[in-house]
């Protein structure tokens, strides 16, 4: 039997050093892999400065050759999460999560977002291509999701 | 039983995982990368990430060892790091182990060019000459090259993206 090529590529993701550094720095954990939907919880700093979890739903089927698309999901109510409950802050932790028409995160690597009004284009170096990984889109959540330890001059989540 | 350790470095483009057997000393650590990086492991310090003071080499990792940690090999024991922005320049040492988002809290912080809060969060580092933002986890050490032992930086505003009309 030959196994799906994207699950082959994204378990090999999963199995890169950029990926476990991720969870070595506890920065990410791995909550669920029932594939295409991968479930995993970002660490985050609020506006106040306390330390938070989000979580992540990142639907992979064609990997990586068809972008992740990625929404910050309420996994108890098995959709994505509250307007009032997504993380607040600057301009760019509010674009990133905010409610849109695919709802999904927005940023040039997501497979709904890239498409919207040329995000893809406009922003090249963050748009989604075979050589990315999985570790690269959490990341860029990750930096997102701890703007506001900028603002308060302390270190990131984790 | 193997030991995976997760290590950045200089002359490495990404964090690699070496992967020794039990009872293995840290020096074989610092052989391996070396290797990759192309550099001899004679003169190679090795740090735990964001940690100025190297570990000693002759530490034997086994089940114990804490390995929830990244790991920096590199010949030069502290970089110089200056900073531009609006036509001036701030300057401090930093490990090689120091993490790009280290280097920027610094930057944008009261000793370095005091960044409005406002606008602090859009702030972020390139390289000199380039504008393509650094990744914050990546160590400093991975894009210095131990003769130089410097590494210029910019501050510059990160992307702005514009919310989605639905």
């Amino acid at each position: 039997m030959i196994d799906d090529p994207s699950v082959v590529r994204l378990n090999g993701d999963r199995a890169a050093p950029s990926y476990l550094a991720g969870i070595a720095r506890g920065i990410w954990r791995e909550v669920s892999l029932n594939f295409p939907i991968l479930i995993v919880e970002i660490a985050a700093t609020e506006p106040d400065g306390t330390a938070a979890w989000y979580r992540m739903r990142i639907e992979a089927s064609g990997y990586p050759g068809h972008p992740p698309e990625v929404r910050i999901w309420d996994t108890a109510a098995d959709r994505a999460l509250p307007a009032n409950l997504r993380p607040k802050g600057n301009s760019r932790v509010q674009t990133t999560f905010q409610q849109w028409g695919d709802d999904t995160a927005y940023r040039p690597w997501d497979r709904k977002a890239s498409v919207h009004n040329n995000f893809r284009e406009k922003h090249p170096q963050l748009a989604w291509h075979a050589g990315r990984d999985l570790a690269f889109i959490l990341e860029d959540l990750h930096g997102i999701l701890n703007l506001n330890a900028r603002q308060r001059g302390v270190r990131s989540a984790a | 039983m193997g030991i995976q350790i997760l290590v950045d470095g200089e002359g490495l483009t990404e964090l690699c995982a070496v992967d020794i057997p039990d009872g293995t000393v840290m020096r074989e650590v610092v052989v391996e990368v070396a290797t990759k990086g192309g550099f001899s492991p004679e003169e190679a310090f090795l740090f735990v990430e964001d940690d100025g003071t190297p570990i000693e080499l002759d530490i034997v990792i086994d089940e114990n060892y804490d390995r929830g940690r990244v790991h920096h090999v590199h010949r030069a024991r502290t970089i110089e790091v200056v900073v531009n922005y609006a036509r001036d320049k701030k300057t401090k040492h930093f490990p090689p182990s120091a993490r790009v988002e280290r280097v920027l809290i610094w930057a944008i912080g009261p000793d370095g060019f005091n960044i409005d809060q406002a606008i602090a969060p859009e702030m972020e580092l390139a390289l000199e000459g380039q504008t393509e933002e650094l990744p914050g986890t990546a160590h400093i050490g991975r894009y210095v090259r131990h003769h130089r032992h410097c590494l210029e930086l910019t501050l510059i505003r990160g992307e702005i993206m514009n919310g989605a009309e639905s």
